[in-house]
């Protein structure tokens, strides 16, 4: 068997228990092996990716209005990342006989996505309303 | 005549025509890996040359070999060297996507601003810029996945040495 697909396997029996365990257990009374952002950790600002922990665990369990909360910009783009993991480890498998599709931005749309995130960096900083809706909360 | 050929993204070469066309005879050089010489336009995939493929059946790449003008961007971009350049020029996006969000740190947003410039260099028909732009994002991602590691080995190693308690 191909060593990458062995590689891609472990990934997604990997992937499926840390669902199971973020399910479990709630970032926010028990953290176990469920690190916190290390950017908020120093700087006490949140980056792109803060609360997002603790969407997942909400999504684990069902309860999107929660997700929303903690990070919404996670919430949007996980779609779309999981079935990019999925392309791109297909396509790493695969190697170099990979014709099949991958992840494109629309022509036009490049800056659209760097925008959103660095946007949403910043924004969800600003301590003030209706920025502070976009903060882990 | 010295040829160029691109893998993984980085220029090859030069080598002779000879040695390119035993290279895609044994597979080394696939017919959708983007080859270059000296006086071309652009770069086209070695399946659609004819002195190197072998196969004429193609039009001699008339599309490409034309240097682009302004009014024949939006035919580059459905031309030859278009779909089959945007599959082997890999853009980084969902890894640099996923580095910003995991590891918080802000290394992810150059990989994220390169990973989002390929698709459009390679319409433009820019393929040495696509590669260049694929080769940053790759590096800032493994630069931003590098930081988010150091700081969860350091936070695991500190709970295990007891200095900061799990919540």
């Amino acid at each position: 068997m191909n060593a990458r697909l062995v590689v891609v396997l472990v990934f997604v029996v990997v992937g499926l228990l840390a669902i199971l365990h973020l399910k479990e257990n709630d970032p926010e009374t028990d953290g176990t092996f469920l690190p916190p952002c290390s950017f908020h950790e120093v700087t006490g600002l949140h980056c792109p990716g803060c609360g997002g922990t603790r969407a997942g665990h909400a999504l684990a369990n069902l309860r999107v209005g929660d997700a929303l909360k903690k990070n919404a910009l996670v919430v949007v783009l996980l779609p779309f990342l999981v079935v990019g993991i999925a392309l791109e480890g297909l396509a790493w498998v695969k190697g170099r006989d990979y014709r099949g599709p991958r992840v494109r931005l629309p022509r036009g749309l490049s800056w659209w996505l760097p925008g959103v995130i660095i946007g949403f960096w910043i924004l969800r900083n600003v301590p003030m309303w209706p920025f502070d809706l976009l903060a882990p909360r | 005549m010295e040829w160029y050929y691109a893998k993984h993204g980085e220029k090859q070469g030069p080598v002779s025509l000879a040695t390119l066309r035993s290279m895609v005879v044994t597979g080394e050089v696939a017919q959708t890996d983007l080859v270059w010489k000296k006086g071309m336009a652009d770069w086209v995939p070695a399946g659609q040359v004819g002195e190197i493929s072998g196969v004429d059946s193609e039009p001699p790449a008339t599309p490409v070999a034309s240097p682009a003008s302004g009014s024949q961007i939006p035919q580059a971009e459905v031309g030859i060297a278009g779909p089959v350049a945007h599959e082997r020029i890999p853009n980084y996006l969902v890894q640099s996507i996923l580095v910003t969000i995991l590891c918080c740190w802000p290394f992810g947003i150059p990989a994220i601003i390169a990973a989002a410039k390929v698709d459009g260099l390679v319409a433009r028909g820019d393929i040495a810029g696509a590669m260049d732009a694929s080769k940053k994002a790759k590096t800032w991602a493994w630069v931003s996945f590098g930081s988010g590691m150091v700081f969860v080995v350091l936070y695991l190693a500190l709970i295990g040495l007891g200095v900061i308690s799990e919540f």
